[in-house]
């Protein structure tokens, strides 16, 4: 009996450590990694550093690390409990990164923006209308979205007057005539009728020979069906042919 | 420089089955790249050519360097060096042998991975500056095979060559950042910013003889484009000189050794 204990010693050892590894299992295999919400975003130059300077990669890697916060852990958080301000963190080391690219706007605006609690969009309405005013094309929907935000979602009328403002000064020939009209819109229904008149109409004035005639007739319709009032479009010249 | 080296060097990478190793891994970049990239909801076509560009330097990068590394430290150890030597090569023709030979293994792997990198960014219609990131690409991998057969030829231990080809990668890649956070503080007044300015000195020292490898490839080229007649030049300069710098030293250092 000593002799095969002793011969068989080996297996011995290796079958006590497989139950001790067991043991070890038992602790372990129910602790699953646990939702710490969204961290602050690392600096620009240590983001760049870890992907050995390459700013490309380290954007494109970040972002959709962005994209599956929440989510990375097999539960499914829902939008309203992240924490919009370490998110916003993230948004800007994106812009710093690479500001030619619509990811992470797109990710901000569409995805972010839709969060089931709509006092926590701030960072988001702030980034898009910091990257709205960017030169580069298209760029200015996403100023579009922060309007949007902050007039439907947020219920923010006055931060939505002053984004729809800037939106306003993005327009370039070629572009279609939303951005012009927004903060018209936004004035009449605030009750600004006069500053929705003036705004509208100058921009028919100024932008008339760009626009597409459809966009004409709906700037004139909003004047004299909306903003005016029945008396006035009466003896408005600019209502004579507009159907009521 | 002498072809019957060049030739035993170029058969040493063929023996060791290099260009195939480099051909499958990249096979499985591109795949992984694929994947991952699809996961993106917009802009999928960039993350795509951004991820299989980052990973085929990266896999080339080590297939080439730990290739140069092992091949130079096993013909010191075989003693193959002390036979070449005995022949009618000089020293100076051993070491530019070296270097034309592994020059050309990493222009063909640089003409590999431009052919996928090009391919797919014609695929997507994503042509920007794509033979200049070519360009640079290959000059990257000729940079660090001299380095990686300076250190083979100096240090005697394959392990520590490696780890020192692949440090000195990791500082010429991040030169770019540590030059632009160094602080220089012209009237120190404490310790601080007298610590600091002593190592914003090494630094800048230490940036004279690294080769600035993260403006050589930038994988932005490849989808906004942007490389300029400059670039091209640089990257050439740079690569001359640097790749010069090295054989010579290699050369100091083969013609102090006794054997």
């Amino acid at each position: 009996m000593g002799n095969l204990l002793k011969r068989k010693r080996h297996l011995i050892i290796l079958t006590g450590l497989l139950i001790l590894n067991l043991g070890v299992w038992f602790y372990s295999h129910a602790r699953l990694p646990i939702w710490a919400n969204v961290p602050p975003a690392p600096s620009l130059i240590s983001a760049s550093t870890a992907f050995l300077g390459d700013k490309e990669m380290a954007y494109r890697s970040l972002a959709l690390t962005l994209q599956s916060f929440g989510n990375n852990t097999g539960q499914v958080q829902a939008l309203k409990d992240y924490n919009y301000k370490n998110l916003g963190t993230w948004f800007d080391l994106g812009d710093a990164l690479n500001s030619k690219s619509n990811y992470v706007p797109f990710l901000a605006g569409y995805y972010f923006g839709a969060s089931q609690d709509p006092s926590k969009l701030m960072p988001v309405i702030n980034y898009l209308r910091r990257i709205g005013v960017y030169p580069d094309e298209d760029k200015w929907r996403y100023l579009g979205q922060a309007v949007f935000l902050a007039r439907h979602k947020m219920k923010d009328k006055e931060l939505a007057l002053q984004l729809a403002d800037e939106l306003a000064k993005t327009y370039k020939p070629g572009m279609p005539a939303w951005p012009l009209q927004m903060r018209a819109i936004i004035a009449s229904d605030m009750g600004e009728k006069e500053m929705a008149y003036n705004l509208m109409v100058d921009s028919l004035m100024s932008e008339k020979s760009n626009l597409d005639p459809i966009e004409v007739n709906y700037m004139l319709d909003q004047i004299c069906n909306y903003i005016l009032t029945p008396d006035k479009r009466e003896t408005n010249p600019l209502c004579k042919d507009v159907k009521k | 420089m002498s072809l019957i080296l060049i030739k035993y060097i170029l058969m040493g990478a063929f023996r060791d089955r290099l260009l195939w190793g480099i051909a499958i891994m990249s096979l499985v970049v591109v795949c992984l790249s694929v994947f991952t990239g699809s996961a993106a909801i917009i802009e999928q076509q960039q993350f795509i050519i951004t991820y299989i560009a980052g990973g085929l330097r990266i896999i080339a990068l080590l297939g080439l360097a730990l290739f140069t590394v092992f091949f130079v430290r096993r013909s010191f150890d075989s003693r193959d060096v002390e036979f070449l030597l005995t022949r009618p090569i000089s020293r100076i023709s051993f070491i530019i042998s070296h270097i034309v030979a592994l020059s050309i293994l990493t222009a063909v792997a640089g003409l590999f991975i431009s052919i996928i990198v090009g391919g797919l960014s014609y695929h997507y219609g994503s042509q920007a500056s794509v033979f200049l990131w070519c360009f640079g690409i290959t000059f990257e991998f000729m940079i660090v095979t001299s380095i990686a057969f300076f250190f083979a030829m100096v240090l005697s231990s394959p392990v520590s060559a490696g780890m020192a080809t692949f440090g000195f990668y990791i500082l010429a890649r991040l030169m770019g950042q540590l030059l632009s956070i160094i602080e220089h503080t012209p009237n120190a007044v404490d310790i601080h910013d007298r610590v600091m300015n002593g190592l914003s000195y090494i630094v800048s020292v230490i940036s004279i003889v690294i080769p600035r490898l993260d403006l050589l490839a930038q994988t932005s080229w490849l989808i906004y484009g942007g490389g300029v007649l400059s670039d091209w030049i640089f990257i050439l300069a740079q690569g001359i000189v640097f790749i010069s710098l090295i054989a010579i030293a290699a050369w100091v250092d083969l013609r102090r050794r006794q054997f």
